[in-house]
């Protein structure tokens, strides 16, 4: 096989890609490596059997098995589909095994190139304890916490737990230390929550990620959660590529996701950059990375470092002009970054909302359907990074994100413009979606005004969100469209055929061009 | 005759639609016993099998439709609503008074309530677990608990009833 000349005299060659994901950041990675010449291969269980990940990649493996630890979470299985389908390279895309220090070691063991970084940088930041004082020692500011050290009994670790609690200080925020996604966090504000909040936390921390070790932290009342996307390549050179702000979140995950940010000035991002540049040093990080932290006021705190391509990292490519996945690959192949810090800077304003099935009108349960009609936004500055296709099935075996649709406009209040008329245009029907919702967060005057902090949504909305839905409009279509068999397939194209010249359909169906 | 509810309110409707000579007018239309007089609305069928037009004094507008089971889902000026058809004399499962059914398969983690208990509206009832994560299932009205069909570890299907409150008057 010929390689493409980007690739041809690199130190590290590879040609053909096996990406180790599904749904949409999978079709995201599929495409950047068809755009620079590699061969690709998707793994799917059986319910992905006819997904839009497995159409998109040039060849597929099927992985046997019953729930995800036996297909995608399974190292042996992704592995053996790299053999058998003789990719030299693996992209973890995120979730799933991305931050897996054991798998990125098997899998460079195996002869494979890892598109992702080194297995001890994931392994010094995926364990937040040992981040937190890696940080610490790299001079990276962080919000004060404790970590619980180990007791024998249930009564000694409550005992412990409350120890720590008075010495962090509530309001707090217990955090599992292999967490990620909001799963095995809850907040706490005084100590009478505080036994059952841990135990809770415990519990999905242990079914999450297997690992139970929870740790705690000052909980910042109304931060601005401020991201910094970093690369770094092979050579030791590291960048910044400005911030990210996702301050919109409900039950601690991102909903909402824009760049540059209101709240940052020229200075702040220097520092911000620097801090996230030194964190990134620290663990000799290699490849694309994100170091998160917490904005209050003008200062700002660590949180936590992402050691792979985030979901929002689309805001990001909009404003750079840098394409994150293809850097990524670069990266693997050993070339040094293609552009310096100085080339960066921000070019326009980017905004992306998460698309979920889930009911913002029902506390955000996740929901499931037949995606029965998928009809997404069109129009200059849009893009649509999606997972599914109409005729596809939101299920509830995997995340209730279905698509991101990103907007990309000169300032941000055309931004917000953009983004509102593509959610009004974007319509999914067969499974509730928070279009509705996400479109009354960008049009409110909070948001207009760059008000935003991790608890807009919770104090906005104290007693839930209700769609504004006009009631009568939507029962009497229904009633109409069920009286005249709409479903069974009935428009006024058949009804043309009709032999009733007085059938009103008859005209009706040449008022649509 | 067929009946008809808006699930966004659980708004209960009758409607009889006719078809005239410029589409399809709603006559008769009662909300919740109460006449409404819609009658100068007309929904004119589109060229494709998902579209009506509405046509309300003088302006037009598009609705995307799709029926699923026994749902339609109407798409209008970006707000979806789920409109059940129910027929009239079946049971229906929606005015149902404070059951509280599963909005999706999952695993009964804990739950929260007594029966007899007093419970406040938003008050969590239960702790479900799906998709991962751990979701609050919470009383939509006042009321006192009147029956608890599962306990915790149970798993449950979509559309279980879990819990029953009778609401306070």
């Amino acid at each position: 096989m010929d390689l493409p000349s980007w690739i041809a005299d690199a130190p590290f060659k590879f040609g053909k890609v096996l990406v180790a994901n599904r749904g949409e950041i999978a079709c995201r990675i599929i495409r950047g490596c068809q755009e620079m010449g590699l061969a690709t291969v998707a793994i799917y269980n059986d319910a992905d059997a006819n997904a839009m990940h497995v159409d998109l990649a040039d060849e597929s493996v099927h992985l046997e098995g019953d729930d995800l630890a036996s297909t995608y979470l399974s190292a042996n299985s992704i592995i053996n589909a790299c053999r058998t389908s003789r990719a030299d390279a693996l992209h973890p895309g995120y979730g799933f095994l991305s931050e897996r220090a054991d798998f990125a070691e098997l899998v460079e063991a195996s002869g494979i190139i890892w598109i992702g970084p080194p297995a001890k940088a994931i392994d010094s930041m995926g364990d937040k304890v040992k981040a937190r004082r890696l940080m610490i020692d790299a001079g990276v500011p962080l919000v004060p916490g404790a970590e619980l050290s180990p007791q024998d009994s249930l009564p000694g670790t409550i005992d412990e737990l409350r120890r720590a609690a008075n010495e962090v200080g509530f309001p707090i925020l217990l955090k599992a230390s292999a967490g990620g996604g909001g799963k095995g966090m809850r907040a706490v504000e005084s100590s009478g929550e505080l036994e059952a909040a841990f135990l809770s936390a415990k519990r999905e921390a242990l079914s999450a990620f297997g690992d139970d070790t929870i740790y705690l932290e000052r909980r910042i009342v109304s931060p601005r959660h401020i991201e910094i996307q970093i690369l770094c390549d092979t050579h030791g050179n590291a960048i910044h590529l400005l911030e990210r702000e996702c301050s919109i979140q409900r039950r601690h995950q991102k909903v909402v996701e824009e760049a540059p940010s209101v709240a940052i000035s020229k200075d702040m991002r220097e520092q911000m950059g620097q801090a996230a540049i030194n964190a990134a040093k620290a663990v000799h990080y290699v490849g694309a990375g994100t170091i998160e932290f917490l904005l209050s006021g003008d200062e700002f705190f660590f949180l936590e470092m992402n050691t792979r391509l985030q979901v929002e990292h689309p805001v990001t490519e909009l404003v750079t002009g840098v394409d994150l996945v293809q850097e990524q690959l670069r990266i693997a192949a050993g070339h040094p970054l293609a552009i310096s810090q100085d080339e960066v800077s921000p070019r326009g304003w980017a905004i992306e909302a998460r698309i979920y099935s889930e009911d913002a009108a029902n506390g955000f349960l996740p929901s499931i359907g037949p995606i029965a009609v998928f009809r997404p936004p069109e129009g200059p500055g849009i893009r649509l990074d999606t997972g599914v296709r109409q005729g596809d099935e939101a299920r509830i075996d995997f995340d209730p994100m279905l698509a991101k649709l990103i907007v990309h406009a000169p300032d941000r209040q055309r931004a917000i413009e953009r983004m509102s008329r593509a959610l009004e245009d974007f319509i999914i029907l067969g499974v509730t979606t928070n279009i509705e919702f996400l479109r009354s967060v960008i049009t409110h005057e909070k948001f207009a005004s760059g008000d935003t902090t991790t608890d807009f949504i919770d104090s906005i909305w104290e007693d839930g969100w209700q769609s504004a839905g006009d009631p009568a409009v939507a029962v009497i279509a229904a009633a109409s469209a069920e009286k005249v068999g709409l479903h069974l397939g009935v428009s006024s194209d058949d009804i043309e055929d009709s032999p009733d010249p007085y059938n009103p359909f008859f005209t009706l169906g040449r008022r649509y061009p | 005759m067929k009946e008809f509810i808006n699930q966004t309110d659980d708004s209960n409707w009758s409607v009889g639609v006719i078809d005239t000579s410029s589409g399809y007018s709603a006559i008769n239309i009662e909300v919740d016993g109460e006449s409404l007089d819609l009658q100068d609305w007309r929904i004119l069928i589109g060229p494709s099998s998902d579209e009506v037009n509405l046509e309300r004094g003088s302006g037009e507008e598009r609705l995307v439709l799709a029926k699923v089971g026994d749902i339609w889902w109407v798409h209008h000026n970006g707000h979806t609503s789920r409109v059940a058809v129910v027929e009239r004399g079946a049971v229906s499962t929606f005015d149902s008074t404070g059951g509280l059914t599963s909005p999706m398969p999952g695993k009964i983690l804990n739950v929260m309530a007594l029966i007899g208990e007093q419970v406040d509206k938003g008050q969590t009832l239960l702790i479900l677990e799906a998709m991962k994560m751990e979701n609050r299932i919470c009383s939509p009205v006042d009321g006192i608990v009147a029956a608890i069909h599962y306990e915790a570890g149970d798993q449950v299907n979509q559309g279980a009833i879990l819990i029953e409150i009778e609401e306070a008057e």
